[in-house]
């Protein structure tokens, strides 16, 4: 019989390696204050498919699902493969929490979202501007912006556009069914929640630790410009509706 | 029109080698495609007043209105429903490939 595990981690991955394997070793020690932890780990079409040899061992308190994308679909689509896995497996989870593979989320935060999602809330968001994170100027301005266009699509009014560090109790989960392949489904899940209406929304403050390999790797400014190229094929072509 | 016309002339010729180079022997038929549409386009651009004859024929006051208008609703058309299938199709993928790794989902080894 498998071990009560109260935590589903949803965890896209792209061309990632040792940091990976640092970040599913942190939660692996992690695993057991919180209950128990199951990672669905999807490799969205790694040039080098990652290998369960390379990755850690399951143990009481910690098991990892592989699941492969065949060609790189992109971060969204990943975790809606991810949130389907989590949503069909056996077991239900407490939590259900997005995370990034590349150690830019600190698994130290995680017992933050369970402590709020155990207060009332349905969905928690983590908020990289009250923590203790490392953001650079010019990412820190292009969010600012981001927050405010958010709050006018969504109607949901956070402090931090595009955190990727996010939890959901399983009734929220089954409301964010994700079409946004790419980097637009941040902006498509609030939308979702907001939609919901019934889901209680929270944040709490996370630490980010950005890397040159991170930032190298990560979002640009042209990449806001597709975001808004794939909300509006979402919004004209029905991306937002179930 | 006098420096205007051999201007054209050079565009259609880049855009027509940029296209036989990308499509390459097997496309031929887009390259004529191309080249019969282009060449059709350039005659109403440098004869403005065969256009103006044909606008004439249909009650439109100007040639120009009578050649742009059509050409670009069919062009903003053609636009929408090639980004609507590549949506569509973008989304199919998606499922297919999603599918595929649930289906072959693997439990990491026990300690």
């Amino acid at each position: 019989m498998q071990p009560a595990q109260r935590v589903a981690i949803l965890m896209p991955v792209y061309n990632e390696g040792e940091r990976l394997r640092t970040t599913l070793l942190r939660l692996r020690e992690l695993a057991a204050t919180v209950g128990g932890v199951h990672v669905f780990l999807v490799d969205d079409g790694s040039r080098v498919p990652i290998s369960l040899d390379a990755l850690p061992r399951s143990t009481a308190s910690f098991d990892l699902s592989l699941l492969r994308h065949i060609v790189n679909l992109g971060q969204g689509a990943a975790l809606e493969t991810a949130r389907l896995a989590a949503l069909m497996f056996a077991a239900e989870f407490d939590a259900y929490v997005t995370m990034d593979s590349d150690g830019q989320h600190l698994p130290e935060d995680l017992p933050q979202f369970l402590a709020a999602l155990k207060s009332g809330a349905d969905v928690v968001f983590g908020n990289r501007f009250a923590g203790e994170s490392n953001t650079p100027t010019g990412r820190k301005l292009l969010l600012r912006m981001a927050r405010l266009f958010e709050r006018v699509v969504t109607g949901l009014s956070l402090s931090d556009a595009h955190n990727g560090y996010r939890a959901f109790n399983r009734t929220a989960l089954e409301h964010v069914r994700i079409k946004q392949n790419r980097m637009a489904h941040a902006t498509e899940i609030k939308q979702r929640v907001a939609h919901a209406r019934v889901l209680k929304v929270a944040e709490v403050p996370v630490s980010i630790r950005y890397s040159q390999e991170t930032l190298a790797k990560g979002q640009t400014s042209l990449g806001a410009v597709q975001i808004l190229r794939d909300l509006v094929d979402g919004f004209v072509f029905g991306g937002t509706r179930k | 029109m006098k420096l205007f016309g051999p201007l054209l002339a050079l565009f259609i010729v880049f855009l027509l080698l940029l296209d036989y180079a990308r499509f390459g022997r097997n496309m031929r038929r887009v390259f004529w495609l191309e080249l019969i549409l282009f060449c059709a386009g350039a005659v109403f651009v440098l004869m403005p007043e065969w256009a103006q004859a044909l606008a004439n024929l249909f009650g439109v006051g100007r040639g120009v209105d009578f050649i742009v208008y059509p050409l670009l609703i069919w062009l903003v058309h053609e636009s929408i429903v090639s980004r609507y299938n590549r949506w569509e199709d973008g989304l199919q993928r998606a499922d297919l490939v999603r599918q595929l790794a649930l289906d072959n989902a693997r439990r990491a080894k026990p300690e």
